[in-house]
C-alpha cells in the first residue's frame, strides 16, 4: 500500500487530497469500484450543455468535489465541538456518504426519475434510494467494509434515515456539502456571474446551535439536536447564498432549452417501455435496439434492478438514439433524431404569455387559475390525441421557492441565524429572503412543424379570459 | 377529476376538522390515513422525505386558497419552526350534507387525525404506509429505524396508541399492525 497522499486537481478546488491512512485509503479504493467510474459518464447537468457548451462536468468531478467540502466542514465541527461529543465514527460515516451520495443516479438524472415517476417505478423514483441499495449490493460495500464490520451499513443508514444530526447536516440541509459544490461548479461549468458563493466567509462563520425536534408546532424540546447556525457576520453572505441559489433555477435549472430536451427524453423512454412491457419485445425492428442494449434489458425488467441501472449511462443513452433513429416506431425514431441533432420542440411559455393579460392586486391567483384551467384541456388534448409528435403536446410545469421553510422539507432545510443568543430563521431575520417570491414555470413545447397542437394552444392563449 | 373538484375536497377535509386544521404536515397524513380506510383516490401518495405525501394534494390545497374556499395562515413556533394554519372561509361554497368526508368512519377518522399531536400523526401514517403500501412485516420497527429521533422519549409508544383509536374509528377498513 503507497504511504504516498493521493492528490487530484480540480478546478474549482484546486487539490483535492484522500490521505495516506487507513480511512482515507479506504475512501480512496472506492473511487475504483464499477459503481463510482461510472458516474464518469453522467453528466451533472445532463442535457444543459444544448444551452451551456461548457456545462459538460460528471457527477464523477462533483463527487469528489463534496468529499472535499465535507470533509473541512467537519473539520471545522471538530474545532467547534468539545473533544469528548465529537464522535469520530459519524465522522467517517459522513464523509464516506458524502463521497456516494451521488452512486443511484440514472442518465440524464432529474430527467430519468421523471420516466420513473410516470412508469410507477417506485425505487427508481428517487435517486437516494437507489444509491442506498448499490451501497449494501454491490462491492462498494465490501470496501466500506474493510474500515469495520458494519461500515457500509452505517453509511446507507445515513443516507436513508431522518436524523438531524450535526453530522448529516454535512451530507443533507441548506448549507451541505452537496449544494456548497455544485452551486459553484454549475456556475464555473456554465459560464454564467449568477451563483456566487462567499464559501469561505460563510465557513468561517458557522457555528454550533440547538433546536428541538419538531413537525410543525408540535416540538419535542427533551430531543434537542445540534445544527449549524450562521453569526451575525455571516448574514450577509448567507443572504446573497439563498439569493443565488435561487437564481440558477430559472438561468441553469430551468432554461427552457434544457427542459425542452428533458421532456423528449422523458416521452422517447415512456415510449420505449411501454412496448417492451405491453407491446411486441421481441419486434427488434419497432424500436432499433438490439436484445444485448442495457436499455433494453433495463426496460424488459418490470422492477429493474441495482445492477440493471449500473449498465445505464449518458453514453449509452447517445448510442441508444444513434440506434433508435431506424426505429419502425416513428416517435421513437423522430426524438431520438431530434436529441442527437439539437432539433428540439418550439417552446410556448404559456405562463409568462398569460402573465400580461393580468394587472392588478391578485392577478398572480387570476393567472394561477387560468393556468390550472390550461393544464387541465392540455392533458385532455393528449388523451384524445395520438402519439404523434405533430399531435402532442408537452407539459412543463415546476416551482422554485427562494428559501425552503417549509414544513414539508422540516428542520433540515432551514438556515438559522444567531440574533443574541438566540438562533432564527433567515427568512424572519432578512426582509430579502422574506420578500422573493415564488419562481413558477408552466410552459409547453410542441413541434415546429406546424400542426394542430401548436394551434390549440395558441388559441386559448388568444382568448384567456374565456377560459 | 378537475382541479376545482379536488380543491374542494381539500376544503371539505377541513371543515370536517371542525373548520381549521393546523399544519400542511397533518393534512396530508390525514388524507392519507383516509384513503387508505378507503375515501377514493383522488392523490396519489408516495414515500417522500418524511412519510406518506401527495404533491396533488399539495398543490389542491394552494388552489382551494385560490377559491378562497379555505384560507391558510402561516406563524412560526417561538424556536422559528413554520407551522400553517387552514381555515374554512366559505362554508356555503361546500355542500355538507353532499360531502364525500361526511359519512362515518371517514368523518371519524379526520376529527382523530385532526386533533392528534403532529409528530404522533407522522410517526402512525408512516408505519400504515410501510405495512399497506411497502409490505414490510415490521411497520413500527422500520418506522423507528427511518425516524429516530421522532420516535425518541416515548413517541413510537403514542403514536402506536394513536393508530389504536384510528383503528377503532374504522376496524375493518384499516389494518392491524402487529409485530413478531
Amino acid at each position: 500500500m503507497s504511504s504516498k497522499n493521493r492528490r487530484i486537481r480540480d478546478p474549482l478546488h484546486d487539490i483535492i487530497e484522500f490521505k495516506a491512512e487507513r480511512f482515507e485509503i479506504i475512501l480512496w479504493n472506492l473511487l475504483q469500484t464499477r459503481p463510482f467510474q461510472r458516474l464518469r459518464r453522467i453528466k451533472q447537468l445532463g442535457f444543459s450543455d444544448f444551452v451551456y457548451p461548457g456545462a459538460t462536468h460528471s457527477r464523477f468531478m462533483h463527487s469528489l468535489g463534496v468529499f472535499h467540502i465535507a470533509k473541512r466542514l467537519l473539520e471545522h465541527i471538530q474545532n467547534l465541538l468539545p473533544q469528548d461529543s465529537f464522535d469520530t465514527n459519524k465522522k467517517a460515516c459522513a464523509l464516506a456518504a458524502a463521497l456516494l451520495h451521488d452512486i443511484g443516479h440514472g442518465p440524464f438524472s432529474h430527467a430519468f426519475e421523471d420516466v420513473a415517476k410516470r412508469l410507477d417505478m417506485p425505487r427508481m423514483i428517487d435517486h437516494e434510494a437507489m444509491t442506498t441499495q448499490i451501497i449494501r449490493g454491490s462491492e462498494i460495500s465490501g470496501v466500506l467494509d474493510k474500515f469495520h464490520d458494519t461500515f457500509s451499513e452505517q453509511v446507507a443508514t445515513l443516507l436513508e434515515t431522518e436524523n438531524n444530526d450535526i453530522y448529516r447536516a454535512v451530507v443533507s440541509s441548506q448549507f451541505d456539502a452537496d449544494r456548497l459544490d455544485y452551486m459553484q461548479r454549475d456556475r464555473l461549468s456554465t459560464g454564467t456571474h449568477l451563483g456566487m458563493v462567499d464559501y469561505e466567509w460563510l465557513l468561517s462563520n458557522l457555528e454550533i446551535g440547538h433546536k428541538p425536534v419538531a413537525v410543525e408546532d408540535d416540538e419535542l424540546p427533551e430531543a434537542n439536536v445540534e445544527t449549524l447556525v450562521i453569526n451575525a457576520k455571516g448574514i450577509l453572505a448567507a443572504e446573497s447564498y439563498v439569493l443565488n441559489l435561487f437564481h440558477l433555477y430559472p438561468i441553469v435549472y430551468f432554461h427552457k432549452t434544457t427542459r425542452g430536451a428533458e421532456k423528449l427524453f422523458t416521452e422517447l423512454l415512456c415510449e420505449l417501455f411501454s412496448i417492451m412491457r405491453n407491446g411486441n419485445k421481441n419486434d427488434i425492428v419497432e424500436y432499433g435496439l438490439s436484445f444485448k442494449h442495457p436499455l433494453v434489458r433495463f426496460a424488459s425488467e418490470s422492477e429493474p434492478s441495482s445492477d440493471s441501472l449500473l449498465a445505464l449511462d449518458d453514453t449509452t443513452m447517445w448510442s441508444a438514439f444513434e440506434a433508435m433513429q431506424e426505429a419502425k416506431n416513428p416517435l421513437i425514431a423522430d426524438f431520438s433524431k431530434r436529441l442527437l441533432h439539437r432539433r428540439l420542440f418550439k417552446c410556448i411559455d404559456i405562463r409568462e404569455r398569460l402573465g400580461k393579460c393580468f394587472t392588478g392586486v391578485d392577478a398572480e391567483g387570476e393567472l394561477q387559475k387560468v393556468c390550472n384551467t390550461v393544464e387541465e384541456r392540455i392533458v385532455e388534448w393528449n388523451q384524445t390525441h395520438s402519439r404523434n409528435s405533430k399531435q402532442m403536446i408537452l407539459l412543463d410545469k415546476a416551482s422554485r421557492m427562494p428559501y425552503k421553510n417549509s414544513p414539508r422539507k422540516g428542520m433540515a432545510e432551514q438556515i438559522r441565524v444567531k440574533v443574541g443568543e438566540e438562533a432564527r430563521n433567515i427568512d424572519e431575520v432578512s426582509k430579502v429572503v422574506a420578500s422573493i417570491p415564488e419562481f413558477r414555470l408552466f410552459r409547453c413545447y410542441v413541434s415546429e412543424r406546424g400542426g394542430d397542437a401548436g394551434k390549440y394552444v395558441e388559441d386559448m392563449l388568444k382568448n384567456p379570459t374565456h377560459l | 377529476m378537475t382541479w376545482k373538484d379536488q380543491a374542494s375536497l381539500v376544503a371539505e377535509i377541513v371543515q370536517a376538522s371542525g373548520g381549521s386544521l393546523t399544519g400542511r404536515t397533518k393534512l396530508q397524513k390525514t388524507v392519507y390515513i383516509i384513503q387508505a380506510a378507503g375515501w377514493g383516490s383522488a392523490f396519489t401518495f408516495r414515500y417522500f422525505h418524511y412519510g406518506p405525501y401527495s404533491e396533488t394534494l399539495a398543490e389542491a390545497a394552494e388552489n382551494a386558497c385560490l377559491l378562497n374556499l379555505i384560507k391558510e395562515e402561516k406563524y412560526s413556533t417561538s424556536n422559528g419552526n413554520p407551522y400553517s394554519v387552514y381555515e374554512t372561509v366559505n362554508e356555503t361554497a361546500l355542500d355538507t350534507e353532499r360531502s364525500s368526508v361526511s359519512e362515518e368512519p371517514i368523518r371519524s377518522l379526520i376529527q382523530t387525525a385532526s386533533k392528534a399531536n403532529a409528530i404522533e400523526l407522522e410517526l402512525a401514517a408512516t408505519a400504515l404506509y410501510l405495512a399497506k403500501e411497502e409490505q414490510c412485516k415490521t411497520p413500527w420497527r422500520e418506522t423507528e429505524r427511518r425516524k429516530p429521533q421522532k420516535s425518541s422519549n416515548g413517541l413510537l409508544d403514542r403514536a402506536k396508541a394513536l393508530y389504536v383509536d384510528l383503528r377503532r374509528c374504522a376496524p375493518e377498513a384499516l389494518p392491524e399492525l402487529k409485530e413478531a
